[in-house]
């Protein structure tokens, strides 16, 4: 069975066949390796970078009148897994300061995987 | 000797800052102005990743590729004023500005970089008809109140327009908890970046109606829904396919007009097409000494190609600080076939090195040609696999090459 | 705080319904004599209804029929608000008008129009012809013939005026009460009764200046002169453009082209703004409320402005909105100034369309004066303050009074609104005045903060955010007009 994407590893868009049925994944329409490899992880585990904001739990010294912090993750996670992300993230205060990719959530959904401070607060 | 004054601390005039200092600038010589309450410009709220993968390899969120130039500003120790708006400039140069710490403040400016980025297109401007409640908004400001003030706009949207922050706020309010039922598009063909249709909308069944627009607005106080038309081959709407989506919230992504007031009151002249300034290879304006780069001279798609173009119009306007006026000798761009418009608009032959020139085409071609000419001759032959008016094409030139007017043409492959 | 208990335990010597043009300037009259004055408005802020969705002209008064209400009040009126905006500080602007002929049969029309402007009092008036009508308006068609040149007549701000005139009520010690719609009126021994769900005002006198809604608020009671049946109020709705401030000076006067049954046509104007203003058409509705835009009047509007100024940009519109005016359903076509039938103390203030704003004062005056006739008592209130407070500026102080104000307040020197150059110590003094801003729309009409070419897409989220601060409301409660148009939505799994 071929499954199509649209690749975006860069902003050009290639569209992606990838073929599981055989031993091997087949994947054409591709213009580049890293195209390749994320038809393959796209077609067999699809992952996503999310980001999000969390609640600054007092004020930032730095910018005082900031509400959110932003927030992403430090590797991709599954795809299916984003609202579960959400759920947490909504949960989630961080107190100032904090820098820039400092750990706010450790371990998050999946060992070794970080929610990560985007900006310094 | 008198300040190089950047006005904007976006992405734009953070390089551009930093770029003049790399120049020969000395720090304290420049005056970097920003009117938000911090630097980074749009990028702050823009918190979802896809930014620096051209300079940096990397996907960073509009935060952290603000933070890089940030960092490089505080590295080069370029003084700044937040909070501060630019009131006035005119053509020698002389500005004024207010901020709340500072007060009322006039300069007069060794160089002046514009990079005050661009504003959305509004209702008004693409005359949608119906009522005026509560619950229309530009994608932008939907984008501040969630991502920076942490409020809903609505429960249930319709964005009109596949711009990137439309497709990029119906992933963000989808996540967030809201039903995004469509996105409505008058054109044929998606106005933002492939990636984000994948990655914002065919990851949430959240469908693109291309060639279809929002034709009526229902609702008193607040949006309570829009009815949405099918357009044919001219864009008018098919009174046929009309039907009724409820609503409570619709999301404008119609279309950035960049920010030229200030230029415009110093009598730099505007290319009516990129609504920007008409500028030379240095990213010079019509004004000598006041240059423009990143969304204030041409809406970009990729904030990369801001960063390099600011780059390159802060060290020019260091170069004209330190040393003043040239004599030029200009040849015009012109844009040839499918070409919308060509930026720089003009190139200085007594220069040196390469022209990068940014240009847009008119429609979506497949196997096609860029083909760039100096008059008659021939310079360049790009076989390209696709362009679309989505996505900004460049191809740089050699000076030494150029002897007449260039143009830039796309070229359908038999 | 329930405004019940502030406003119903007292009787009013005389409540004003509506606070359109024609009800602020009764407060605003009214205020003068030692009265006790409530004025109740439907919307959430003064001109809400037809006061604000208008031509924004002030009429010479050359258009109505010697005799009727709109002819006596219209030349008085348009001279009233000179000089009230002078007083209070209103952006006005006597810029004249023009109607312009387009050949023989509109000729003979000004001709008529000049006979009534000189029987309704307007001074000044010429008919021109040839390059002097061009030397006046470059950019008008080289079609016009000639035209009735109105000195007298201006442009206002139609909620600005609005607004200053109920500021000085309310200094003067009027009450205001908004999102109040009085439904019913009942007589109960001395004063009368207004009622909103269950929310009694008292009140000697009525005046019902209730724009759409008047001939609603009691049944079968206001009869015009010469009419057998009850007045009746047709909505008739107007589209307009407003293009951005770049196309100012493309009309230097008020543009009008030759007058028809439906309306004084599609007309091109400044506004006291620099903007430019474009329409109206004239197209009955079935609901008073609908102030909805369609293509097609847009396009018939486009036409109508390209007639006037055939190389006017119609793509610079920065909004496009509607008005829905009170057209009488009667033979005059008169304003229709009243008692009532049923209740011998309310006075009906109903059809008041077009020169509706220009009649204003003279409307009031006129108001004030019957309700003398039908016996409230006008002795002038020696402590009258004809003032309001200053409303600062920003945009128009000199670089030396920029500095000073922010010097004195850092506020003047953050600038929330871009295209129109407002500064958050305005906003904060919009909100705070007497009958201050409540909403996002509030703010707009008082300090256009919203109102230029982004149309409120960089300042609103940070004007919604000094509302929430000062009015001590959570952000999902600012509304843009009002109860129902909560500009957020309060996910339901949030406080």
């Amino acid at each position: 069975m071929e499954q199509i994407f649209t690749c975006t590893v860069c902003p050009f868009g290639c569209e992606l066949h990838v073929d599981l049925s055989g031993d091997e994944p087949v994947v054409t329409g591709h213009a580049c390796a890293r195209g390749k490899k994320y038809g393959v992880a796209e077609a067999t585990n699809p992952v996503r970078t999310v980001t999000s904001t969390v609640l600054i739990d007092g004020i930032s010294e730095l910018h005082p009148n900031l509400k959110l912090l932003p927030v992403k993750v430090d590797k991709p996670i599954p795809k299916a897994m984003m609202f579960d992300g959400m759920r947490i993230i909504k949960t989630l205060k961080v107190a100032p300061p904090v820098k820039a990719g400092d750990i706010v959530y450790k371990d998050f959904l999946i060992p070794g995987v970080n929610l990560v401070a985007g900006r310094n607060i | 000797m008198d300040k190089l004054i950047v006005i904007g601390g976006g992405p734009a005039g953070l390089a551009a800052a930093a770029s003049a200092v790399d120049a020969g600038v000395s720090p304290e010589d420049i005056l970097l102005l920003e009117r938000d309450d911090s630097l980074g410009g749009i990028l702050n709220q823009c918190i979802h990743a896809g930014f620096g993968l051209h300079i940096f390899s990397e996907e960073l969120t509009g935060p952290e590729y603000a933070s890089r130039y940030i960092d490089r500003l505080h590295e080069r120790e370029i003084p700044y004023v937040t909070d501060a708006m630019v009131l006035s400039l005119n053509a020698d140069r002389e500005l004024t500005y207010v901020s709340p710490k500072d007060g009322f403040i006039r300069l007069k400016a060794s160089a002046v970089v514009i990079a005050t980025g661009c504003r959305e297109r509004t209702r008004g401007q693409i005359m949608i008809p119906g009522t005026r409640p509560a619950g229309i908004f530009t994608a932008g400001s939907a984008q501040r109140f969630v991502n920076m003030e942490n409020k809903m706009p609505g429960k249930r949207a319709v964005i009109l327009g596949s711009g990137d922050i439309g497709l990029i706020m119906a992933r963000r309010l989808t996540l967030e908890g809201a039903k995004v039922e469509c996105v409505a598009e008058l054109m044929n063909y998606c106005g933002g970046l492939a990636r984000n249709v994948a990655q914002c909308l065919n990851d949430f069944d959240i469908p693109l109606l291309l060639s279809h627009t929002v034709t009526d607005i229902l609702g008193k106080s607040r949006v309570e829904g829009v009815k949405i038309s099918q357009v044919d081959e001219n864009r008018r709407p098919i009174p046929a396919t009309e039907k009724i989506v409820p609503c409570d919230t619709l999301l404008l992504s119609v279309g950035l007009i960049p920010e030229n007031e200030l230029a415009r009151e110093a009598g730099v002249v505007i290319d009516p097409v990129t609504g920007g300034a008409v500028v030379d290879q240095y990213n010079q304006t019509t004004a000598e000494g006041i240059f423009a780069c990143g969304n204030a001279l041409q809406v970009h798609d990729l904030v990369d190609n801001v960063t390099l173009e600011a780059e390159a119009a802060g060290a020019a306007a260091a170069r004209y600080a330190l040393s003043g006026t040239k004599t030029v000798n200009y040849v015009a761009t012109t844009p040839g076939d499918n070409v919308r418009y060509i930026v720089p608009h003009k190139i200085d032959l007594g220069g040196s090195g390469d022209v990068k020139l940014s240009f847009r085409v008119t429609s979506t071609i497949r196997g096609c040609d860029t083909v760039i000419k100096s008059g008659s001759k021939e310079l360049r032959r790009i076989r390209k696999r696709v362009v679309t008016p989505g996505e900004m094409e460049s191809a740089t030139v050699k000076i030494s090459d150029i002897d007449a007017p260039v143009s830039v043409s796309i070229e359908e492959r038999a | 705080m329930s405004y019940d208990q502030r406003y119903s335990g007292k009787i009013y010597d005389v409540a004003v319904i509506g606070a359109g043009i024609t009800g602020s300037m009764t407060a605003y009259k009214l205020a003068k004599y030692k009265l006790s004055v409530i004025v109740l408005e439907k919307g959430s802020d003064i001109a809400s209804g037809a006061t604000k969705a208008n031509s924004a002209i002030v009429h010479a008064g050359f258009d109505a029929v010697p005799g009727t209400l709109k002819g006596k009040l219209n030349a008085d009126g348009c001279r009233q608000i000179k000089e009230i905006s002078e007083k209070l500080n209103v952006h006005y602007d006597n810029c004249g008008s023009l109607v312009c002929a387009f050949g023989e049969a509109d000729e003979r029309h000004l001709d008529l129009l000049y006979s009534r402007g000189i029987a309704n009092g307007v001074e000044g008036m010429r008919i021109i012809r040839g390059e002097e009508i061009f030397e006046l308006e470059p950019q008008l068609s080289r079609e016009c013939t000639s035209a009735l040149f109105a000195p007298t007549a201006g442009i206002v701000c139609p909620w600005g005026l609005c607004i200053a005139v109920c500021e000085a009520a309310a200094v003067n010690g009027t009450d205001f009460l908004f999102s109040y719609e009085a439904k019913k009126v009942e007589q109960r021994g001395g004063y009368l009764e207004i009622n909103s769900d269950d929310t009694p005002i008292r009140a000697r006198y009525i005046v019902n200046a209730s724009g759409l809604g008047a001939d609603l608020l009691v049944e079968n009671d206001i009869f015009p002169d010469g009419e057998e049946e009850p007045l009746r109020l047709n909505p008739r709705r107007g589209e307009y453009m407003l293009l951005d401030t770049s196309e100012g000076g493309i009309a230097k006067h008020t543009l009008f082209v030759c007058p028809s049954e439906k309306g004084k046509g599609i007309l091109v104007s400044p506004t006291v703004h620099g903007n430019v203003i474009v329409g109206p058409n004239a197209h009955e509705v079935e609901y008073r409320d609908n102030t909805t835009t369609t293509p097609e009047g847009i396009d018939e509007i486009s036409a109508g402005a390209r007639r006037l100024i055939p190389d006017i940009n119609l793509r610079a519109s920065i909004t496009e909105f509607a008005g829905v005016r009170p057209t009488p359903m009667t033979k005059a076509k008169d304003f229709v100034i009243k008692a009532s039938k049923r209740f011998p103390k309310l006075l009906h203030a109903a059809g008041i369309d077009s020169p509706g704003l220009a009649c204003g004062p003279a409307v009031a005056d006129y108001i004030v004066g019957k309700l003398g006739e039908m016996g409230l008592p006008l002795r002038p209130n020696p402590d009258f303050s004809d003032s309001r407070p200053p409303s600062p500026c920003f945009k128009a102080m000199s670089d030396e009074e920029k500095a000073a104000a922010i010097r004195e307040n850092p506020a003047f020197g953050r600038i929330i609104c871009r295209c129109e150059t407002v500064t958050e110590a305005e906003i904060v003094d919009a909100i705070t005045r007497p009958v201050g801003a409540r909403d996002l729309d509030g703010v707009k009409r008082r300090v256009r903060a919203g109102m230029g070419r982004c149309q409120g897409g960089f300042c609103s989220p940070r004007v919604t955010a000094i509302l929430s601060r000062l009015l001590h409301k959570d952000m999902y409660d600012i509304t843009k007009k009002g109860e129902g148009s909560e500009i957020l939505s309060r996910p339901d799994d949030r406080d």
